[in-house]
């Protein structure tokens, strides 16, 4: 028997399965913790001791966790060197905020800020040539100011460094030996600078809440595994155990376990528990759009769908009761955890089943999610039918009705994503998550010309798509 | 399960029909627009006028698919090439549906007197039947020197999108057809000029008449009514031109761009909340040009100018929304190298202060294309080097709140090239209010080898450079707002 531990740690639960690598496709244990009420230490911590018959020899770490911190404000504390004259290059390389016309348009929030980023005299050209040699003691300064300013990270980004990286490897050692952790990538693919600065600048922006969140599973692991036994995977299929140029590319783990888990299907549609896309395990991107614009690494590919579990319902501009492209997240969380003020699709698809399916699904789904709570299941009752009183409707306004006729748009919305996604028509789709067992059914009746897999273990599918992955690549 | 489909799955197919385009339409073959992308003013009122040329001259079936780039077929600058095609036809309950897909190539900054110096014109031009492209058609137009390079490779790849859309619509059709009957979209068009309708409620009403001289002679001239039912736009007496020229669908989509981004609201994209909207322009003015005139610039700066000039005029109106004026146009400059290569760059200015922030730096105003502008890219396509990209810092005007600053640009060149430029706010810069500092005009300089500076007087024009000569441009500074304490 060799154990092995996966771990899919999305922005607000984590998930936790052990296998024995001999029959890797059953799970031996499996447990889901929420986050916001429990420690990821402790939710680790607490599975692994739940089941000391299982000595785990390695574990494998997929993490979208940081998610919930893109688009807030990152940096702050991360210098930038880059070539002279170009110090705003990056910033003035930005998405805007804006996708309409707007008198106040806006780009989205710089990365670092602007009183960080230094300029040094040196220049290579599109042939690798060095025009302007780089003068070290230059740095100097910036390292005596870094200092007194107390910032530890910091990314190198010169333009050409990929045809000849002899400035970059001259300052990074230079920034190193004065003990900053330095960013900076020496292979270029992208023919576009930028697209290789923002992911320098994105790793550096994460690296301290990754190190917080990797010291957290080490102390879940104490006891059963040590440091060098945890790998994480990142979105290129690369599982490391300390690795700052993959911290941004490990946001797409979970995505590239479930991708390499199922790659003999054609497309697979995820409905996990935080987010539901459609995957196309074949497929891999070059580039993935960050809130701050394009940047380059291999990832999966994956398509979110406009609906999300945790979706708002509101009335729309034709005062219909629709999905809001606000996705709320799990905390406080949807109505039925009793904190939060705000419907979503989570609270609909559970009075949906216990209005429709009796004591059997509702169950199932307080199973999936333990801490529904029956005032908050009132509470959204009430909020719909307030939201309905301010809502066109073909006269109907029975609960059951609206609910259904919502259900039904949604499943609607579903399909039509998959089918402008399809790569072949003919194929099957694979359905995966802790949803599809309850949504198959739907889409099965609703769009019947599709050939629609269910795949066993949907639930657990996270944590196990992890478990079973073999040694480092 | 309610088996029947929502009628507003209809906008939400339109959503997910266009979103991977940079801009398109989807209108009715009578010519209700239903849904637009767009990327730029021009787009917003040309996209249906294509598709409505296509559907009135070249009988389709599902298939055949007609490309044009000419402005007075419904297309706005050479380089931007529209693909029209159906997406329904001779349905019973639904009226034919086509789709207008646009999508960019390089821009050439050709300043010409006529509309074929400009780049190739093409016409609408049937290039696919039956879904087969018709290669013979495309060499044709691929073997012209001035065509966009990489039509072919754009087009086969676009197909392949058009028809995923076109099969998913008939998939839904043969489940329930009612989603897409001729009474929802009527319902659907009139939920939307309702919506529009209210938002116009929330303005005062009033009337205001402007006269804006542009810095190329041009002279708009526009009375603007505002009401809850309708805003009308009269342009009598706006001048002709020779060189700016715009084409009138061109026109509405400034309006309707000045009117959603003043509202600051998004506003539904079609025929619903379009029928608000009532622009008249005079046939032989510049804004309502017609073939051979050349529409490079008005279709670029001009629509640029003519929504300025509708913000200034609701500003009268509404006087709690004027900002100061950003510089609403960006400063564009070209290099055609003497080995034939051609680069084109677009500068962004900065935007106007608002009585609560500053405004933002070096942010393109009108315009949502994302120009691949790489410095790598460029310096290994390209005889030049990029010496430097920085804010223009200062060039915002300075007030309570500043005007966000321009952008600074150096280029030396490798190869001889004629340098060309186009630059508005030279003598007008964009405007300060309530006592704050204007912003900084743009300015074009350029180092010759003998140590010489020339800066550049006109805000047009071309000139030769040669090898080791350094370009130095600079884009316009928004104004600042309120005085400085």
């Amino acid at each position: 028997m060799s154990i092995q531990l996966g771990v899919s740690l999305g922005p607000s639960f984590a998930d936790c399965c052990l296998i024995d690598t001999v029959r890797p496709v059953q799970p031996l244990a499996y447990r889901r913790a929420y986050t916001p009420s429990e420690s990821i230490a402790g939710g680790i911590h607490r599975f692994l001791a739940d089941h000391p018959q299982y000595k785990p020899e390695k574990a494998i770490i997929a993490s979208s966790l940081l998610e919930k911190i893109l688009g807030t404000k990152l940096g702050g504390t991360v210098a930038q060197v880059v070539t002279r004259g170009f110090e705003n290059w990056a910033f003035l390389r930005q998405n805007l905020q804006n996708k309409y016309f707007e008198l106040q348009p806006q780009r989205t929030e710089a990365l670092t800020s602007q009183d960080l980023i230094f300029g040094v005299t040196e220049r290579v050209n599109h042939l690798g040539e060095v025009e302007k040699s780089v003068d070290v003691s230059e740095l100097d300064f910036i390292i005596s100011k870094l200092k007194l300013m107390q910032v530890e990270r910091v990314c190198v980004n010169l333009l050409f460094s990929g045809k000849n990286s002899v400035h970059q490897k001259k300052i990074r050692q230079y920034f190193q030996n004065a003990g900053f952790e330095v960013f900076s990538t020496d292979t270029q693919n992208a023919a576009d600078e930028i697209l290789t600065w923002r992911k320098n600048l994105l790793n550096a922006s994460l690296s301290g809440s990754f190190k917080e969140i990797r010291a957290e599973i080490i102390a879940g692991c104490e006891g059963f595994l040590s440091a060098d036994q945890i790998e994480f995977l990142d979105g290129d299929s690369h599982q490391f155990v300390e690795d700052n140029s993959r911290i941004a590319s490990s946001l797409f783990g979970p995505a590239r376990a479930l991708s390499d888990f199922y790659k003999d299907s054609p497309q697979v549609l995820v409905l996990g528990l935080e987010r539901w896309f459609i995957l196309k395990p074949h497929l891999k991107n070059s580039q993935w759009m960050s809130p701050w614009g394009p940047l380059s690494g291999d990832v999966p590919d994956i398509q979110d769908l406009k609906v999300q579990p945790t979706s708002a319902l509101f009335v729309d501009e034709s005062e219909q009761l629709n999905f809001s492209a606000d996705v709320l997240g799990f905390e406080p969380g949807p109505m039925a955890l009793g904190r939060a003020l705000k419907p979503t699709v989570f609270d609909l698809l559970h009075l949906h089943q216990t209005l429709f399916h009796g004591g059997d699904s509702a169950e199932n789904m307080s199973e999936i999610f333990p801490f529904i709570q029956a005032n908050g299941i009132a509470k959204f009752k009430d909020t719909l039918q307030a939201m309905l009183r301010n809502a066109r409707h073909s006269g109907n306004t029975r609960l059951e009705t609206v609910i259904d006729e919502l259900l039904s748009f949604m499943i609607d919305q579903i399909g039509l994503n998959l089918l402008l996604e399809r790569e072949n028509p003919k194929s099957a789709v694979t359905c995966t998550g802790v949803f599809a067992p309850m949504l198959l059914p739907h889409l099965k009746k609703r769009w019947a010309e599709v050939y629609w897999e269910l795949c066993p273990y949907s639930r657990e599918i996270d944590g196990l798509s992890l478990a079973q992955r073999s040694g480092r690549a | 399960m309610s088996l029947s489909f929502r009628p507003d799955l209809l906008k939400v197919f339109l959503q997910h029909t266009l979103s991977p385009f940079d801009s398109a339409a989807c209108l009715t073959g009578e010519g209700e627009l239903l849904d637009i992308k767009y990327e730029s003013l021009a787009d917003v009122g040309t996209l249906g006028a294509a598709a409505l040329t296509v559907t009135r001259y070249f009988p389709m079936q599902l298939g055949d698919v007609v490309i044009l780039n000419d402005p007075y077929s419904g297309g706005t600058t050479l380089s931007m090439i529209t693909i029209v095609t159906p997406l329904l036809l001779n349905h019973a309950q639904i009226p034919d549906l086509y789709l207008a897909i646009r999508t960019g190539f390089q821009p050439q900054l050709l300043l010409s007197k006529t509309l074929d110096e400009e780049g190739l014109r093409i016409p609408p031009t049937p290039i696919v039947q039956n879904r087969v492209l018709n290669e013979m058609i495309l060499q044709a137009i691929s073997a012209h020197p001035l065509c966009p390079a990489g039509l072919g490779d754009r087009l086969k790849a676009t197909l392949g999108l058009i028809w995923k859309r076109v099969d998913c619509f008939q998939t839904l059709l043969q489940k329930n057809s009612q989603f897409s009957h001729r009474s929802v979209i009527k319902d659907f068009l009139k939920s939307s000029r309702n919506y529009f309708s209210q938002l116009l409620h929330e303005l005062p009403t009033g009337e205001t008449k402007i006269e804006t001289r542009l810095e190329s002679g041009e002279l708009i001239r526009l009375r603007l009514e505002l009401n809850p039912e309708s805003i009308l736009f009269d342009f009598a007496g706006t001048s002709s031109s020779q060189k700016l020229c715009l084409t009138d669908s061109a026109t509405f989509g400034a309006c309707f761009g000045a009117v959603a981004a003043f509202l600051q609201k998004p506003i539904p994209l079609n025929s619903g909340s379009f029928s608000l909207l009532h622009v008249t322009t005079p046939l032989g003015s510049f804004l309502n040009a017609k073939y051979p005139s050349p529409t490079f610039k008005g279709m670029t700066e001009g629509t640029s100018q003519v929504a300025g000039a509708i913000l200034q005029a609701l500003g009268e109106i509404v006087p709690q929304k004027k900002f100061s004026a950003s510089a609403q146009t960006p400063t564009q400059i070209s290099l055609e190298f003497s080995g034939g290569q051609r680069f084109f760059d677009s500068l962004s200015g900065g935007i106007g202060a608002s009585p609560t922030s500053h405004g933002a730096d070096a942010v393109p105003f009108w315009q949502r294309i994302s120009l691949r502008n790489s410095i790598q890219e460029i310096e290994s396509i390209f005889p030049l080097s990029i010496q430097q990209v920085s804010l223009r810092k200062g060039s915002g005007g300075l007030g309570q709140f500043r005007g966000g600053d321009g952008l600074t640009k150096e280029y030396l060149v490798h190869q001889e090239a004629k340098l060309r430029w186009l630059m508005q706010h030279r003598k007008s810069p964009p405007k300060g209010l309530k006592g704050a500092q204007d912003g900084s005009p743009p300015e074009i300089i350029i180092e010759r080898k003998n140590g010489a500076r020339e800066m550049v007087d006109s805000s047009e024009g071309e000139t030769v450079v040669h090898i080791g000569e350094k370009i130095s441009v600079a884009s316009a500074g928004g104004g600042g707002y309120g005085k400085q304490s």
